[in-house]
């Protein structure tokens, strides 16, 4: 009798996670060109790292600026700051709606595996695909491959599907 | 030290079901580097491991980081300069090869010029997400660009950066100027004159637990 109103409580929670999850963090995939129509989407891949542009703010030349590797670089390496960032904000808005038992006033900073794990047991297919998904948008030095970035994204819509299928 | 970085690669390996045989014999350098190589690891800490081959197939395994490079990009002028190739070529432990390309090791400004646009990009990120933030994040947040500050220091003295304990070892026992730190802020573009949020993130930071990178 005393589990069906957590389990109630749960299925808000997960719920509204998803929510959270789809309004912050798949729409912050759009920045790189993903998710979006593929003549805007071509654009911003040429563009490249966030933040980069192909001036050296102190006017002096570069004598290795343009070469090659660095147009390959840009090409495929993103800054994952912006995707980071987002789920930092979906995950302080479910901590702030007490969405997560025991999370009321964390210590540390939850990962979504986290979040994940105290909503869906340690064993659930999703905290293992939310690791995933963390692992790809962590990137290293600095940048994520954009093939990670995708990924990361196909990994996400699953996880929100799979937590509040869309209804048709 | 080095078969001890071994046998946990090989533990990581076998249980992500990938080939330790493989990736050795592919492979014509595999360097330790990071908090295990300089021996500043955390029980939790990953193994970060540079792997020099010709497959460039992205690696996934529970505790291990890999960073993949094609011989011939070894010796180019892109990786010497970076901030990755001047850590490992300091802390860096050879399982396999000698790392010839050593000798071609300079910080570029390009790789400065990339560190202060990283600075820039994560303290715009925080200034905008700032309000929305639950503390321990906001705490994160601080962390994260205290190391970036520390890191673009060490890049602009050409000092190779260090794993990432010791520079949170450093900042703790006071070894690191927060005077320094804010005037490389108020260098850059964006976010000049600093905000005083800033300031206040630096200052919250000298309290904070360190989180993961």
């Amino acid at each position: 009798m005393k589990k069906r109103p957590r389990r109630r409580k749960n299925s808000k929670a997960i719920s509204r996670i998803a929510e959270l999850l789809r309004e912050k963090v798949i729409d912050s995939f759009g920045w790189y060109g993903i998710a979006e129509p593929v003549e805007e989407s071509s654009q911003k891949v040429v563009n490249g790292e966030q933040g980069v542009t192909d001036d050296d703010e102190s006017g002096e030349p570069d004598e290795d600026e343009f070469d090659e590797e660095e147009y390959e670089e840009r090409q495929y390496y993103y800054d994952p700051s912006d995707v980071q960032g987002a789920l930092f904000e979906a995950i302080s808005t479910a901590i702030d709606e007490e969405l997560i038992p025991g999370y009321e006033d964390p210590k540390h900073a939850p990962s979504l595996a986290e979040v994940f794990e105290v909503l869906l047991g340690r064993d659930s297919e999703l905290r293992e695909k939310a690791e995933y998904f963390e692992e790809l948008i962590s990137g290293y030095d600095d940048r994520a491959h954009i093939d990670d970035l995708r990924e990361a994204y196909s990994v996400l819509v699953h996880i929100v599907d799979q937590l509040a299928p869309t209804k048709k | 030290m080095t078969s001890d970085h071994n046998s946990y690669l090989l533990s990581r390996l076998t249980s992500a079901r990938l080939g330790y045989d493989q990736l050795f014999s592919e492979a014509s350098e595999v360097v330790v580097f990071g908090s295990r190589a300089a021996g500043v690891n955390g029980p939790d800490s990953d193994l970060d491991l540079l792997v020099i081959t010709p497959r460039m197939d992205r690696i996934y395994a529970a505790g291990l980081d890999f960073v993949l490079l094609l011989p011939e990009d070894a010796t180019g002028m892109f990786w010497c300069g970076s901030e990755l190739a001047s850590h490992i070529s300091q802390y860096g432990k050879w399982l396999k090869g000698s790392g010839e390309w050593r000798q071609n090791v300079r910080i570029s400004r390009r790789a400065v010029l990339r560190k202060r646009q990283r600075v820039t990009g994560a303290a715009v990120n925080a200034f905008e997400r700032w309000s929305r933030l639950h503390p321990v994040f906001q705490t994160r947040y601080s962390v994260t660009l205290r190391r970036e500050l520390q890191r673009l220091d060490l890049l602009m003295r050409q000092i190779p950066i260090t794993p990432t304990p010791m520079l949170d070892a450093e900042w703790q026992a006071g070894l690191t100027s927060t005077e320094r730190l804010l005037s490389l802020l108020h260098d850059l573009p964006l976010i000049s004159p600093v905000p005083h949020f800033i300031e206040q993130l630096l200052a919250r930071d000298s309290k904070a637990v360190p989180a993961g990178r």
